[in-house]
């Protein structure tokens, strides 16, 4: 073992460590991990995969010794472009080292009130201290904070643009929205007994209540506001079932509010016809099918010493810049 | 989304600057073995669900609409009682020969890289290890085309027919919808297509140019060069962020970034300029296509 290290007054095991921390083998697992775990990110978004740590951090927390160690025979420029890599990376981790990991806010059909964290490589849910809800177009996710009636936050994200922002000391950053198989939505036919010809067909998650409105044109009311308006209906699904029993197919309990009642029923996609006959509300009901939801992935963090970071990749433009000089000087000799 | 093509140019140039370059040969290829068995391994992996077993499985193409929502078509049908029943399935279509394409792919180029640690590629390849190397480009190209060839987004009444017809029986069907709207069939997991097509490239400009013309300081300034690129990018989307959340495409830029700033300060080494310049810009790739 002691041939093959650098340092003759090094044995054992010492010699061994010193020996792979130069070799090149070392670096280029390094780097393979941080390539794979960044190829794992668009799989499974980083700050939320229990191994990060593993793949990331300790990768990263190694690579400077490294350079260190690389400097042994570098001189010139090129030692001064590994002293400033390796401090530049330290520099990064610390820089993006924060007291919470980042966690996984998913909200998509449902009303989410935490978000997943990794503590010890278990799923911890935090509390948001609010309850949040997600609007999903084409164009942009909104994010709503807040309980219903209460004061509340908007914050609107580009679905096609990077954008971090902050509400109540922590940072939202939209990672991916994706078709999520746990939530469901109901596709609703929803028709005025006394104008049965006009329908209105309205796609209604749990908890989000929907307000119909007497001209058969609907509007979402998920601030929770009551309706008042004389003939209007407020409509909100308190439980779905793929398959009621195993047997009776796809069905949602809906709980219904106009001026003047109220009926709480379970509806079945399976007898289309039953409120038909036996609903007593102003409001003819049928459940066309139940459908899968989107869901909005955010990560989310507390603010940490980003400076740190900023310096750390600084350094390192820093040292490429060094490097390239170096470099054309070399060419020049 | 500026800085992350930067990034994305920056890594793909650095990719035919190692490969055009005067390093030697035998690091070359024994990186891009290596690159092209990690590709292997992690498209098989994020594909691997529900794709059956080794020798008769296939990978699936899952149908979907440009908001990500599965392709559903909905089936009336009567239970045995004779209860009417409502259900959405999701479309989905094999894509043959793919997973073991690139399974044989994995395997051949890790025994490559395997082999690499003992032959002498300094000068001309052997007989065998242009054998070797003639195998892994052809399996190469086989996945990449076999990755292209993703089932076509027009379904007619027959191919549901015929979809549907795997499931259930028929006969119990009232009727079932067709899928209308802007839809196409895509990867459940990782498409491989740009980064085979990215890995032929460069084992191709490798062959032909075994010595290579670029020299060793004009790759180093270069690579240097390019490495300002990638920062600067890294640095562009934390200020668009408004700092270093774990954003996805954040974290494929700094990585695939971090990755690349060793190769270019450990330039004494060749094998890790070849793996890392090249390796870099294979996630960038991935994350194009999952876009």
């Amino acid at each position: 073992m002691n041939k093959r290290s650098n340092l003759p007054y090094l044995s054992g095991v010492w010699a061994w460590v010193e020996s792979l921390i130069h070799s090149s083998g070392l670096m280029i697992l390094i780097g393979l991990a941080l390539l794979v775990s960044a190829i794992n990110g668009l799989v499974y978004p980083l700050g939320q995969h229990p191994a990060e740590g593993l793949m990331v951090r300790l990768p990263l927390a190694i690579a400077p010794f490294t350079l260190l160690a690389a400097t042994y025979w570098a001189t010139g420029f090129a030692r001064l472009t590994l002293g400033l890599t390796a401090v530049g990376i330290w520099a990064i981790l610390l820089g993006s080292w924060s007291t919470e990991s980042t966690g996984l806010l998913r909200v998509g059909g449902q009303v989410a009130e935490s978000y997943g964290r990794f503590v010890s490589d278990r799923d911890i849910q935090v509390h948001l201290g609010a309850q949040v809800a997600a609007d999903i177009n084409d164009e942009r996710v909104s994010l709503t904070f807040g309980m219903p009636n209460a004061q509340q936050k908007k914050l609107t994200f580009q679905r096609r643009m990077p954008q971090a922002k902050a509400h109540d000391g922590r940072i939202y950053a939209l990672d991916r929205v994706v078709f999520d198989d746990d939530a469901h939505v109901a596709v609703l036919s929803i028709r005025s007994r006394a104008n049965p010809g006009q329908e209105v067909i309205k796609r209604v998650a749990v908890d989000r209540p929907i307000l119909v409105t007497n001209s058969t044109s609907a509007v979402d009311d998920t601030a929770g506001n009551s309706s008042d308006v004389k003939g209007d209906l407020r409509l909100k699904v308190s439980q779905m079932r793929n398959d009621f029993l195993k047997r009776l197919g796809a069905a949602v309990q809906l709980d219904l509010q106009w001026n003047g009642g109220s009926e709480n029923a379970w509806y079945f996609a399976d007898a289309p016809d039953l409120d038909k006959r036996h609903g007593t509300s102003p409001w003819q009901i049928q459940l066309l099918r139940i459908e899968g939801a989107q869901m909005a992935e955010f990560s989310v963090r507390r603010p940490s010493r980003d400076m740190v970071a900023w310096f750390g990749w600084s350094l390192i433009f820093l040292a490429m810049a060094l490097h390239l000089f170096g470099s054309i000087r070399e060419g020049r000799a | 989304m500026i800085p992350f093509y930067l990034a994305l140019v920056a890594a793909g140039l650095a990719g035919i600057l190692v490969a055009l370059s005067q390093l030697p040969q035998r690091d070359k290829l024994a990186s891009m073995l290596c690159l092209i068995c990690v590709a292997s391994c992690v498209t098989l992996n994020s594909n691997w669900a529900a794709s059956g077993g080794l020798a008769t499985g296939s990978l699936n193409a899952i149908a979907a609409y440009s908001d990500g929502r599965p392709v559903e078509t909905v089936l009336e049908l009567y239970g045995i009682s004779g209860e009417r029943r409502v259900r959405g399935l999701a479309l989905t279509a094999p894509i043959p020969w793919l997973k073991q394409s690139l399974l044989v792919l994995g395997l051949l180029s890790l025994l490559g890289f395997i082999a690499s640690f003992r032959s002498r590629w300094t000068g001309p390849l052997s007989k065998r290890e242009n054998l070797d190397l003639g195998a892994v480009l052809v399996f190469t190209a086989i996945g990449g085309l076999l990755a292209f060839q993703l089932p076509d987004s027009s379904p007619s009444q027959e191919s549901i027919r015929q979809f549907i017809g795997g499931f259930t029986s028929t006969q119990t069907i009232e009727s079932f919808s067709i899928p209308t709207g802007d839809w196409s069939y895509r990867f459940s997991g990782l498409n491989p297509s740009g980064v085979l097509g990215y890995c032929l490239l460069l084992a191709i400009l490798i062959m032909l140019k075994p010595a290579g013309f670029i020299s060793v300081w004009q790759l180093k300034a270069g690579l240097s060069l390019l490495a300002m690129m990638m920062v600067a990018s890294v640095l562009w989307r934390a200020s668009l962020v408004g700092g270093f959340p774990w954003h996805t495409l954040d974290a494929v830029v700094s990585l695939s970034a971090s990755a690349f700033i060793f190769s270019v300060v450990l330039s004494q080494h060749p094998r890790v300029v070849s793996t890392l310049a090249m390796g870099s810009a294979i996630p960038l790739l991935f994350a194009v296509l999952s876009l």
